[in-house]
This record gives structure tokens, sequence and C-alpha cells, in this order.
């Protein structure tokens, strides 16, 4: 008897992850369903939204957050138990979070995915940067990265190309901004390696996407919608024949007798199940959703690692007037920084760090800043002049290291407007990047320094940084990891991760474009067994 | 009592609103609740930003703004206007000396220039990424392009999402900066 199903492949999740992997079946011509918990929603009410919030420092205020699926700030979408309280700006409609991303799109170092035997600490990556790279390749086609091909992005002043590539960049890196230049200019000297950010806000026509013209608001959209977003590849996958199902919560994955998943279980806002039945599933919920519904679904966890070693790159920022014009917040909101701590044998010791220039338009936090010292009248509009010109904003982030205390789990007693348990998090700090934290001060200290600088704030504690990895570990030991180098599960062959939560050892890059290139590959192996 | 040069005086806005009633139906005329009229609220906005020209119906959005978040604000205006013309303030660059010598008035000058320049009233539950959390979101859309704070960069940056260049503009400081 041939077996019936509703599609080839089931995707879970349509943000720019599950997007990718989706499109790349359906090029192969294969049959795919993606579920998606939100819905669509057009740009220009989202930058309506955006223009006519009073919240427009919280990035996910102009999206829509409805009770069954909220966005990630609301009120009871996760419980805290750790040190820190950890709370990444999550989205839920079509496309996903990068909606509002700054699309930074870095490949990681052949080193990164070394760390235990090269510096005795964290985990390695069960795959190679040669094994990766083709796909890294293809992940920056689909989006349109735009990136140096001559840069040595190790961030230790090499002279060329590095890590090595098979295709040039899609498209040319554009100009560099003043305030770029400027910093470089008078930083570097002092031995600080600037390195341009690759990025996926495409500077030239790309797929039906325009140029970049510096709207300045990457985050939280981007009005033109020359920054990439999971949308793209969505409405790719709808034109290509794939079906994107809105308001769709998926809640259960069923396993069947053989060890298999056969179905994907979804409920609607108004409380209707569904089963969908697929010879393959991948899930690509993101990094805290993906680990919640295998816990909530009993599978995938031999290894009893599933939702464990939760890692972001916890950052800090930094703060200071410098003594010259340097007109931050024309152009993109970042696009690149200071990459010397990216890599070497202090990983020993302490994390990797990077610190990228941010390049927003200041008003908004200089004017709180001077209305909160009782400053106004002409002096106001006089010190918005001046310190808006001489605004140094740096956002740095550090390596977090797996550690399977740190961990997403399913409420035991809290449930959503579905009847969906809520998520529990349990995140620690922890001393290697306490250590680094002692670097990136002393760095600070330097680049006020440098630039004859007036601190306005260089002591933030650490602050959440949205990139979410470790929760569905990718390992080579079925004992001690949740997925194969393949993205698939060690206890179902036919049931894969797209999402940064395979990423094992978090180095110190933006890990989107990884989980595209990881996404593409899982497809590939998918695409042949289907 | 006279705040700005262009400012009606609360008689004359009584005196107005009797004489030509049909003027009270419109935006910024209408009589705001409480001991302040809205021309008088709007007089007062012009003093405490330092600016003439300002828009008639953010000034009834502020009001109504703050009003809403406590019902005592139009009180507390009225005696805002009072210990105003009382210091004989007329140029905001006395209002640090006023201000000490006024602390309770001092507050409700500072939420109107707030919401002028930030174009909000209240405090944001999560006012920035990384979110930083308040107990209660009591903040309210007042403008976005009319947000005084962004009026001094005008020749310099865009408002966010608005773009008045093209790619690549950025690799030099502003035309208004770079001469000479």
């Amino acid at each position: 008897m041939t077996t019936q199903y509703d599609a080839d492949v089931i995707v879970v999740g349509s943000g720019a992850v599950g997007s990718n992997a989706a499109y790349e079946l359906l090029k192969q011509g294969k049959s795919v369903i993606v579920l998606e918990s939100g819905k669509w929603i057009p740009r220009w009410k989202i930058v309506e939204n955006f223009r006519s919030s009073p919240r427009k420092g919280n990035h996910n205020d102009p999206y829509p957050n409805q009770p069954w699926a909220p966005t990630s700030f609301s009120p009871d979408y996760i419980e805290n138990t750790g040190n820190f309280k950890f709370l990444p700006g999550m989205l839920r409609l079509v496309g996903g979070t990068t909606w509002h991303w700054a699309a930074a799109t870095w490949r990681f170092l052949p080193n990164d995915m070394k760390l235990r035997t090269l510096y005795g600490v964290g985990r390695d990556w069960p795959i190679s940067y040669d094994e990766l790279e083709p796909y890294y390749g293809r992940a920056e086609f689909n989006l349109g990265v735009a990136g140096s091909d001559t840069q040595d992005q190790s961030g230790q002043g090499g002279a060329g190309q590095f890590p090595h590539r098979s295709t040039p960049y899609p498209v040319p890196p554009e100009a560099e901004t003043y305030y770029f230049q400027r910093l470089k200019a008078r930083l570097a000297p002092e031995g600080f390696n600037f390195i341009h950010e690759p990025n996926a806000r495409t500077n030239q026509p790309w797929d039906g996407r325009p140029g970049c013209s510096g709207n300045n608001n990457c985050m939280p959209v981007c009005p033109i919608g020359a920054m990439y977003s999971g949308d793209v590849h969505a409405k790719h996958v709808v034109k290509m024949g794939g079906k994107v199902i809105e308001d769709a919560t998926v809640y259960k994955l069923e396993k069947g007798s053989d060890g298999k998943i056969v179905a994907a279980h979804y409920r609607t806002s108004d409380h209707k199940d569904i089963r969908l039945t697929a010879r393959y599933f991948i899930i690509a919920a993101n990094g805290l959703e993906t680990p919640k519904l295998l816990l909530m679904s009993d599978v995938a966890n031999s290894s009893d690692q599933v939702g464990r070693n939760l890692m972001d790159h916890t950052g800090m920022g930094l703060q200071f007037l410098a003594d010259e014009p340097l007109w931050p917040g024309r152009g993109q909101v970042q696009q690149g920084g200071i990459f010397n701590w990216r890599d070497g044998e202090f990983r020993r010791e302490h994390s990797a760090i990077k610190h990228a220039l941010t390049n927003t338009v200041p008003n908004r936090a200089i004017t709180q800043h001077l209305l909160s010292q009782g400053i106004v009248g002409p002096e106001l509009d006089e010190k918005i002049k001046d310190w808006a010109a001489r605004w140094v904003d740096i956002s740095s982030v550090f390596e977090l290291l797996p550690n399977p205390e740190n961990r997403i789990q399913p409420s035991a007693i809290r449930k959503d407007a579905l009847g969906i348990p809520t998520m529990t998090i349990h995140y620690n700090t922890d001393d290697y990047i306490e250590r680094g934290a002692v670097k990136a001060k002393a760095d600070y200290a330097k680049f006020v320094q440098t630039m004859g600088g007036t601190v306005i704030n260089d002591n933030t504690g650490w602050q959440n940084r949205d990139h979410i990895m470790g929760t569905v570990i990718m390992g080579n030991d079925a004992k001690t990891s949740v997925v194969d180098k393949d993205c698939r599960s060690w206890d179902h062959s036919n049931l894969f991760m797209a999402t940064t939560g395979v990423i094992p050892a978090c180095g110190v890059v933006n890990p989107t474009l990884t989980g595209v290139a990881f996404a593409i590959r899982a497809a590939d192996i998918i695409a042949k067994e289907v | 009592m006279r705040f700005t040069k262009k400012g009606l005086s609360r008689r004359q806005v009584l005196a107005t609103s009797l004489t030509l009633p049909a003027l009270g139906s419109l935006p910024g005329f209408a009589r705001a609740a409480g001991l302040v009229t809205l021309s008088e609220f709007h007089g007062l906005c012009g003093t405490l930003t330092g600016k003439s020209g300002l828009n008639p119906e953010i000034s009834n959005r502020i009001l109504t703004a703050l009003t809403a978040l406590d019902s005592s604000f139009p009180q507390k205006v009225g005696s805002l206007i009072s210990a105003m013309q009382t210091y004989g303030l007329k140029d905001m660059s006395d209002f640090k000396q006023f201000a000490e010598q006024n602390a309770n008035q001092a507050p409700v000058a500072m939420s109107i220039i707030s919401a002028w320049y930030l174009g909000y009233t209240g405090t944001p539950a999560m006012d920035a990424t990384p979110a930083v959390g308040h107990p209660v979101d009591d903040a309210t859309f007042i403008t976005y392009v009319g947000a005084l704070m962004y009026a001094p960069t005008a020749d310099t940056t865009v408002i966010p999402s608005y773009s008045r260049g093209h790619t690549n503009y950025w690799v030099n400081p502003p035309a208004s900066q770079s001469a000479g």
C-alpha cells in the first residue's frame, strides 16, 4: 500500500532559515508546506506602526503581538530563573525575526569550529569550515550579501582574504560612513583592527530589492526592503508552488512506530487542531521555540541535551562623545567594528570579543539623557546638535561557552492563549565572559582616551544580543548532542533542525547566515532522500 | 497674563470663545477640562520650548495625554502658569533658577518639554533593546516628525525611516558642514 502524505517536507517556521530551506527544496522539485504561527503583514503597515509608536526603542513594538502568537516581549512569554534576564527580541510573523535584525551576515572562522581542540574550552563543531564553505556562498547569494573579498575577517590584521571563499560576495561593499572612516583613522594607529561587516542590506538592486538609501532604520524595520528579511523567501516559496499556512502553531510532533516522525499537529487561533503528514520534517522555529516543541513532543532528546547549552552573545556597551564631529546616523545602523579579540590563544583564558560600531541617529538617546539632567531651552537645542555630531556608540559581544545548565524548558505550570506551555529559561553568565569583560573595558578606556572622549556610559552591565545558539546542539556523538553535522536528529532519521540553535560554539559573529547555510545543506540532503 | 508675544491671555480666550462660538469646535481651541484652556496651554508650550509657530494640534495631544496620566494635570498647569508669572519667567535661559525656586512646578514643565522633544508622554515599558523593563507602560504617542529633538540635526541626519539621500551618500560628512 502506498502511503499518502500532505507534503514531501513540512517546515515549521517561516523565518529566514526555514524559508530558505523550503525554497531550496522547491527548487529541487519537492512539495513543501511551511507552517507559521504568525501572519503575513505588509511592510508598509509595520513602517506605519513604527512611526506612530511611543516605544521606538522597543524593536518588537511595531509587529503583531497576538495572544496566540506573542512576541518575546509579551510579559508572560519567558519566565527567567537564572542570574541574567534572558529576553531576546523575537517576532512571530511570516519572515520571522529577520524583519528587525541589522543584517550582519558573517561566516564563522575555521578556528571557531575547533574551539575545544585548539584552546581546550567549549566544544568543537562536527563539521569543518571547508565542508560548510560552499553553503555559505549559496546563503550569501540568496540573501544578496554585500561584503569585501579582500579583507582578513579574523581581525588579526592579515593582508588578504580570510577565511577563504570559493565565490565572491554577490554584492560589493557599500561605501564607508564618514563616522567609520574617522574612527578607523584615529583608532587603527593604536592597533585596533577595523573590519567591514558583510551584510544582507543590498546597495544595488538584488532579487527585487532596492539598494539601501540610508533610512537608518534597519531595526526595527527597513522601510524599503533593501535589508533582507525572511519574507523574501517565504514569497518565493509561494510563487514556486509551496504552501505557507499562517496562524498555524505547531504544538506536537507525532512519532511513528518505526522511530520516524509521521505528523505535525498545529492549532489555529480559534483552537482548531489539524494534523499534517510528510516524509520529512524541518523544525525552523528559532532557537527557543524549536527545543520547546521537541521537549513538548518528547522527541529527539535521547541525549538529554535538547534545550540545554543555551548561548547568546551576551554583551555590553559604551557611549561617549568624541572631540570632533563624526556625524553618526548617516547610512545603515551598523557597518563593522574592531575585531582584535576575534581569535587567538587568549581564548584559552577568556572569551572572544567583538566591538561593533553602532551608527543609529542618536537624537532620542541624547535628548532623554539631557532632559534627565534638566537641560532645556536654547541650551537643549545646542547640546542636541553638538552631541549628535560627536556621539560614539560601541556595542560589544562576548563568546559564552556552552553550559548544559543554561537551558530553555516548557513551563510546567504556565500556558499561553492556545493552552500551549510557555517557556522557562535558566541563564547564567560565566567567568569566561567576565574575564573577557575586563579586556573590553580596557579597550573602552583606550577608545575614549584616543578620541579625546567624554564618557556618557561605560558600565552598562550585561545585555541581551538576540543571537540564540546551542539549544539543539550539533555534535559527533549521539550521547552528547541533538543533531549530527547534517542537522539531522540522532533519534529520528527524517527530522532536521534548521536554526541557529544547532551551533555548538558561538564565536562572536551574528549566527543567522550560518543557520541559513546549514539549512541549505540540510535541504540538499533531504532532497536526495525524499 | 501673556506668555508669548503671540499668546492670548485667559481673558482674551474667554472673550473670544464667547463672541465666536464656532471657534470652539476647531482643533486647538476646544476647551480642555480643568483650569486651563487649550490656547493657554499652547502659549505655555511656546514659552517652555522657546519656539514660535508650534502646531496647536500637538499641544492638544500633549494636554490630553498628560491629563490622562494625571487627572490633576490641568490644575498643575494652572499653578505652573501662575508661578511663572510670579517669577517673571519669559526666557528659558532662566529656567534652572526658576526650577530651583519652584521645585513643585519644575516636573510639570519638564513633562511638557519632554513630550514636545521626544514625541511621547509617559514611560514605555521597554524603551530599549536590550529591553529595559518598567513596571507599567503608560506611554502615549504624540508626534514623530514633529518631535523637536530632530530639528537641531535637520541638515545632518534623517529622521529614521525617512530618506533624503541615495546609496552611499554617507561616505561624506554633511554637505552643510563640509564647506570651509
